[in-house]
């Protein structure tokens, strides 16, 4: 697994990483979190060149299938499958899942899931200004998904 | 190595000292006592072993200096002393009338066992007691305080020297010279064209060199700069607390806030470790997210995916005689089964994917915990922002009373902050390796470091390049890598060691001080924390951390060198006299301590129990001539006749 | 005969050797005894010379 950041990722949230208070795992999958709810995907070029992690932090381990499972629904919805296409739906999970891999994704979802978080941290970055610290950014983060005026996901 | 002072003598050396003899021979006593009253020549003593250790050369009034009276023409300083069981003898000769000097030794192997011109001491001890060195166990008091200043990285040192580890940068410095060589070799044979361009990188990678050096000027200078506005930042903080203590009422205020503050404090890391936790639940951070999860786990399980049966299935189904319907497997009916196969999951995806449904479907999540967090995190941010302007309310109250030292303090106060997040800005500039950063800050190797290495390193290829010495220079370059690491780590080990038995150490010299030594980056830092603004730190509390340390350093050693001091215990008071006269002693093979009556009490008196202690009294008698006299006893009552004199 | 140097010199040897996978077992081996003779004074140049020409590089670099 090669979980890898928006290029501009590093900078916006530099003064808060502070392991293992908050990872920069947690940085991109809130990223992660909001570009799936909002089915967009970044392009490759909006991308960072190297890996910065390789595998889940401890504590995400227990959330690979959730993530996984909400990776197939937002393919599903951005790819316009029908909820009754039965056999479409089997072959889109069959194409990002992977049993050997610990997160349960092969080479393929680990990309989407870049690109998704890539999307998501241009979303969070309309919304809210480089965060000081983690409470300011937990703050600034429930308000993205509870904006009544503009909700967040498409 | 081993080394042991056997003894010494002098003759015409001022103090008294026309021909006195001091021997600790024949297995030296592993502790000796000299008595020796100011104005004996204690200090001369102490300086002449430094001498003769190091091969110090010696000014011609340095020399002249040394002489008892003004008609005596020559004077010698000799020191007896086994280096690995081996005898040596070095010879200070001195010339008063010409105010020169020579150094002579006597070795044992060599056969007349006769006295050569020179300092011969065994290669590896000379290079080991340069004057710097000679210092530390030769003990001079001023370096008590050398130790932990900044700047002077004379702790460090210690440890390098000691440890050979300054060698270790000899290699690196003998691998560029090998470089250059080979450089100037390539150069010397090549074409007219080949040498302009290697001179146009050779200026090339001089200029960067140059500019890279004084980028690292730069650094330390902003580094200490930093710490200066830290350290008074702390200082000034301090003072504005205690300006606000004048006024009793403020002070009650003040105390109120504070201990407010804290409870904030608390509260507020309990909430934002709760909101960390609740954010890495996906279903948590929205309603939305698990009505999706639930909405997918229910679309699963309605279309009956996966399909339960595996491809597996059909493979076996492929290789029986018969089907499971009944009918015979034959050849056509084999293949498309085969190909039939190809549209069913294999068993291990149809786990993965059971085990998708499963966590799906049983996601569940208070999803109005992230909000109850959120919401509770903002109010305590509100209570964290009234408390500080409540406090900043204190100072002004102080200022509009006519407090103009707090104001002043106050606008210092801010200055300061202005002024440290310049300085951040500044390094982070300097020394920033995020390529974002790096463009965001318009950083380059004019002004930024490692993008500086980056372009030192593609010079020195181009200009390897241009001499034919690519490879090697690269070659040199993982070497020196590799050296550099090593010494690095070894370092960072040793400094940790020798601090951490400093530390045992002291909490065993001054238990009730709390005094630590919190690193040795140069110098050897003690804890902030411990250290008063106003006082600093006292005399009494600098011998026990140097003591501590060199005890530390030297007992650990690779070399076995003799501990020699002067007035060990005057500065001490009784208590941590005894407990420095009970637990030094013990770490040395050989210690000489030169003591004067003063400190017999809680110091020298501990010695007297103990085994193997040599006694020396000196005096200067009624011609003003210096006598020696061994044993306790006199020692002892010799105290007592100087007293009742 | 015992390792003449102290340990955490000896472990800080080992351990970054044993990181320098790219390297031989002969470079490896000479480096360390050429570290070991050094703090003792007692190398020539050419020990330093012999001991770089071993080491493994990728004489590879963009222009």
């Amino acid at each position: 697994m090669s979980f890898v950041l928006h290029q501009s990722g590093r900078t916006f949230f530099r003064g808060i990483i502070a392991p293992p208070k908050f990872l920069m795992f947690d940085a991109y999958y809130c990223c992660l979190m909001a570009g799936l709810y909002a089915r967009i995907v970044g392009s490759p070029q909006d991308l960072e060149p190297d890996v910065f992690v390789n595998a889940y932090p401890d504590d995400f381990k227990g959330q690979s299938d959730i993530i996984a499972g909400l990776l197939v629904d937002a393919e599903l919805d951005r790819k316009g499958i029908q909820p009754e296409d039965r056999a479409s739906i089997e072959r889109e999970m069959v194409k990002l899942v992977d049993p050997t891999s610990p997160t349960r994704l092969n080479g393929e979802g680990n990309k989407l899931l870049n690109l998704y978080a890539a999307a998501g941290f241009a979303l969070i970055q309309e919304k809210m200004m480089p965060p000081a610290t983690i409470e300011e950014f937990l703050i600034a983060y429930h308000a993205y998904w509870h904006d009544p005026i503009n909700p967040s996901g498409a | 190595m081993d080394l042991r002072v056997l003894g010494w003598r002098y003759e015409n050396i001022r103090g008294g000292l026309r021909d006195v003899s001091i021997s600790l021979d024949s297995s030296p006593g592993r502790w000796t006592l000299i008595q020796m009253p100011n104005g004996t020549g204690k200090t001369t003593t102490m300086s002449l072993l430094r001498a003769v250790f190091s091969g110090e050369a010696l000014t011609p009034q340095e020399v002249y200096d040394l002489r008892a009276t003004d008609i005596t023409e020559t004077g010698l300083f000799e020191l007896r002393m086994s280096i690995n069981n081996k005898p040596f003898r070095i010879q200070l000769r001195l010339d008063f009338k010409n105010r020169t000097h020579q150094y002579w030794t006597a070795r044992s192997e060599v056969r007349s066992g006769g006295l050569e011109e020179g300092l011969s001491l065994p290669p590896e001890l000379k290079r080991l007691l340069s004057r710097d060195f000679t210092r530390l166990f030769v003990f001079d008091g001023e370096l008590a305080k050398e130790i932990r200043t900044v700047g002077k990285d004379r702790a460090a040192n210690a440890i390098r020297i000691l440890y050979r580890l300054d060698q270790l940068d000899m290699l690196n410095v003998k691998v560029d010279r090998l470089v250059e060589e080979q450089q100037q070799r390539s150069a010397a044979i090549s074409t007219a064209t080949e040498r302009k361009g290697v001179t146009r990188w050779k200026r090339q990678y001089e200029t960067v060199i140059t500019r890279r050096t004084a980028l690292w000027a730069e650094q330390k200078e902003l580094q200490k700069r930093r710490k200066e506005m830290e350290s008074r930042r702390i200082t000034v903080v301090a003072l504005i607390s205690g300006r606000i203590d004048q006024d009793e009422a403020l002070r009650k205020r003040k105390e109120q806030l504070e201990r407010e503050r804290q409870t904030i404090d608390l509260s507020l890391l309990e909430a934002t470790h709760q909101g960390m936790s609740s954010l890495r639940v996906p279903a948590k951070i929205h309603p939305g997210i698990q009505q999706r999860l639930v909405a997918l786990g229910g679309k699963l399980t309605h279309l009956k995916l996966p399909k339960t049966i595996s491809v597996e299935f059909f493979k076996e189904l492929a290789e029986q005689h018969d089907c499971v319907c009944g009918r015979p497997v034959t050849e056509p009916i084999k293949r498309a089964i085969l190909e039939r196969a190809e549209n069913y999951l294999a068993e291990d995806q149809i786990l993965v994917i059971n085990q998708m449904k499963a966590a799906l479907r049983e996601s569940s999540a208070d999803s109005e915990e992230f909000t109850r967090v959120a919401t509770q995190l903002a109010s305590i941010l509100r209570q964290l922002r009234l408390n500080k302007m409540a406090h900043d309310q204190l100072e002004l109250e102080r200022v509009e009373a006519g407090d103009t030292e707090l104001e002043n303090l106050r606008h210092e106060n801010q200055q300061l902050e202005r002024d440290l997040d310049t300085n951040a800005q500044k390094i982070e500039k300097l020394t920033t390796r995020d390529p974002a950063r790096q463009r965001a800050l318009s950083a380059s190797s004019e002004n930024n470091i490692p993008l500086c290495d980056i372009e030192v390193k593609r010079c020195q290829e181009k200009l390897a390049t241009a001499t034919d010495t690519l490879r090697f220079v690269l070659q040199s370059e993982c070497v020196k890598s590799l050296v550099s690491k090593i010494s690095g780590l070894a370092q960072l080990r040793l400094t940790e060691r020798v601090r951490i038995a400093t530390n045992e150490k002291l909490a065993q010299i001054v238990p009730s001080e709390s005094l630590s030594v919190s690193r040795i980056a140069g110098a050897l830092e003690l804890e902030s924390r411990q250290l008063s603004s106003k006082t600093g730190v006292s005399e009494g509390q600098s011998l026990a951390v140097a003591y501590a340390f060199l005890t530390s350093l030297l007992t650990e050693a690779p070399y076995k060198l003799p501990f020699i001091v002067d007035s060990p215990a005057v500065s001490l008071d009784t208590a941590v006299r005894r407990d420095v006269g009970d637990l030094i002693p013990e770490l040395f093979d050989q210690m000489i301590m030169f003591v004067i009556s003063s400190e017999r009490e809680g110091f020298a008196d501990a010695f007297y129990q103990r085994e193997g202690v040599r006694y020396i009294t000196l005096w200067r008698d009624g011609k003003d001539v210096t006598q020696a006299r061994d044993g306790l006893e006199y020692f002892r009552s010799f105290h007592q006749r100087e007293g009742a004199e | 005969m015992a390792s003449p140097l102290y340990p955490e010199l000896e472990n800080a040897i080992t351990e970054i050797l044993s990181s320098a996978n790219d390297q031989t077992r002969e470079f490896r081996q000479r480096l360390r005894k050429l570290i070991e003779n050094a703090t003792l004074g007692n190398f020539t140049d050419d020990d330093v010379r012999e001991v770089i020409e071993l080491a493994v590089v990728d004489e590879e670099f963009e222009d």
